[in-house]
């Protein structure tokens, strides 16, 4: 049994203290994640690949309370085993909102503002028992 | 940018709309023929008559083979448009375009969608495959986003905006019992709403638009020969459409209590028609309640209310049936679920029925004469938005 991320290229792995890999435009200075070629706010090809910051702030979350239709969504759970999630926007300071599991599902545990940090959690089973890996925040300690 | 829209120059003289709903017991050939039928009579039409066809669909048929097949159409022009939620409305604009243009005489836009009896019923589409790399943000979590960034804005505690996002499900609900074409048929309690299942954030059931089949159809003409088909046309006043850039989260500016892609359209369609208080100028309007918040940020974005103030316009029943300006008086996407293609043109018979007096028990009480219809596609963020003016005067 061992475990992969779900994707090349979204942070990096195997690490102690992983970060999500994202782009930064040489030309208006936005920053992206998931890490692109071209600019998507000014079409700039002068994109390079950046390491984000582990911390940020949650900017504004939501609960996901039923099973989101497969495909697009690709877990695999039914409908009974299915538990809702938080998501939202963590905001890494200075750089880019990033769209995010978050690990507390619980939104009143939750509050707009507070400090997040970088976890990478299991997010599906493949059907040889491997661990397919994504990135989520956490309540920071 | 130059917009000069076409103002009076083409007007609408027939309209069908076919009852929304699971329509097991309809094909979505028969829904065409239901709505293109009910059109063409009440214009005193033949199918032979309408030189050109344009048919607004997202995913039920490709091609105009969609419409020219189950019509029996002579060899006739026939366009199919996609432009999400905007797609109906999106075919009537390029319909009165063509007229205008002096290409054709008559044209016809129609709108259809078939979500039940399909493998996968709903709204979502199976787009690119997801490799897991993006969360799942569902369309009602994404649009639940509104709900916090308007109460933090504004200072409007989550218990007063409970109330707001449950007087819009109410208000609509209780049109819709009104009409005989929607997809529900029932007032529903406030309590009801207050604490119907979650679906997303502070999202429950009630705060979502349903998931039905339906098509509706416009006749256009050029307004000079408006009277040959009908005593009272409806002249088109606007058509403003706007796709954003899809900036989104992407820079500092957006803060989800408004859409940039509406303001837009809206000061397009106000420009166009010559409207410059539309609050007070407007007889009554269709907009897209997808979710109970989009309504509320969209009287801002519409200019229905100054920023910050329409959840209180919102409780005073500014919008209600016999408020000041009756919003969704047909009981909008919430009672007549989101047929993709066919909403925009149902909004459209709305603006038919009421200004044209033939609304029966929801017939709103107004000297005004200008209707709108608008719908929202996407997300916030990242949108398309169509804004249509109609009225029943043309211009001196």
């Amino acid at each position: 049994m061992t475990s992969a991320p779900v994707e090349d290229g979204l942070f990096t792995w195997p690490s102690e203290s992983p970060q999500l890999i994202g782009s930064k435009c040489g030309d208006c200075g936005v920053t992206t994640f998931p890490r692109q070629a071209g600019c998507p706010r000014c079409t700039s090809e002068a994109m390079s690949e950046i390491l984000l910051p582990r911390r940020g702030t949650l900017w504004t979350f939501t609960t996901q309370e039923f099973l989101p239709k497969n495909p697009p969504y690709a877990g695999t759970e039914t409908a009974e085993q299915f538990q809702p999630f938080a998501l939202g926007y963590v905001e890494l300071p200075g750089e880019v909102k990033v769209e995010t599991r978050l690990t507390e599902s619980d939104p009143a545990k939750l509050s707009i503002g507070m400090e997040m940090e970088l976890v990478i959690v299991p997010f599906r089973r493949t059907p040889d028992g491997d661990d397919v890996l994504t990135f989520a925040f956490e309540p920071a300690s | 940018m130059a917009s000069h829209g076409i103002r009076d120059r083409v007007a609408i003289v027939g309209m069908g709309c076919t009852k929304f709903g699971e329509r097991w017991d309809k094909s979505t050939d028969d829904l065409l023929v239901d709505s293109t039928q009910e059109a063409l009579q009440s214009a005193n039409l033949d199918v032979k008559e309408i030189d050109a066809f344009w048919l607004g669909t997202m995913g039920s048929g490709l091609s105009g083979l969609t419409l020219s097949r189950p019509l029996k159409l002579d060899y006739r022009p026939v366009s199919r448009n996609e432009n999400f939620c905007a797609t109906g409305s999106d075919a009537f604009r390029n319909a009165c375009y063509a007229v205008a243009s002096g290409a054709y005489d008559v044209a016809m836009a129609v709108g259809v969608e078939k979500l039940k009896d399909t493998p996968y019923s709903g709204l979502a589409v199976a787009g690119a495959a997801n490799d897991g790399t993006q969360p799942a943000l569902s369309a009602p979590a994404m649009f639940s986003l509104l709900v916090p960034a308007y109460q933090k804005k504004y200072g409007v505690t989550e218990e007063q905006m409970r109330e707001v996002l449950t007087r819009i499900a109410w208000k609509n609900h209780a049109n819709g019992a009104r009409n005989p074409r929607a997809q529900f048929r029932a007032a529903v309690p406030k309590e009801t709403i207050d604490c119907s299942p979650p679906i997303a954030g502070p999202l429950g059931v009630f705060d979502c638009s349903g998931v039905s089949d339906g098509s509706a159809a416009a006749i256009i003409v050029r307004a000079e020969d408006a009277h040959r088909y009908t005593d009272n046309p409806l002249y088109v006043k606007a058509l403003a459409f706007v796709a954003g850039p899809g900036g989104g989260t992407l820079g500092q500016d957006y803060d989800f209590t408004t859409f940039h892609e509406v303001v837009r359209s809206a000061e397009d369609a106000y420009q166009q028609a010559g409207v410059t208080d539309p609050r007070g100028q407007i007889a009554m309007a269709e907009v897209h309640d997808c979710f109970t918040p989009t309504e509320l940020v969209l009287m801002e974005d519409l200019g229905f209310a100054e920023r910050g103030t329409a959840w209180k316009e919102v409780l005073a029943g500014t919008y209600d049936l016999e408020g000041d300006l009756p919003v969704n008086p047909d009981g909008g996407l919430k009672s007549f679920g989101h047929p993709i293609g066919a909403s925009g043109l149902r909004m459209l018979f709305e603006c038919w029925l009421q200004l044209r007096g033939q609304a029966e028990d929801r017939q709103i009480k107004t000297s005004k004469t200008l209707g709108m219809t608008h719908n929202l596609g996407g997300l916030p963020g990242e949108c398309v938005s169509f804004v249509s003016l109609v009225g029943t005067e043309p211009s001196a």
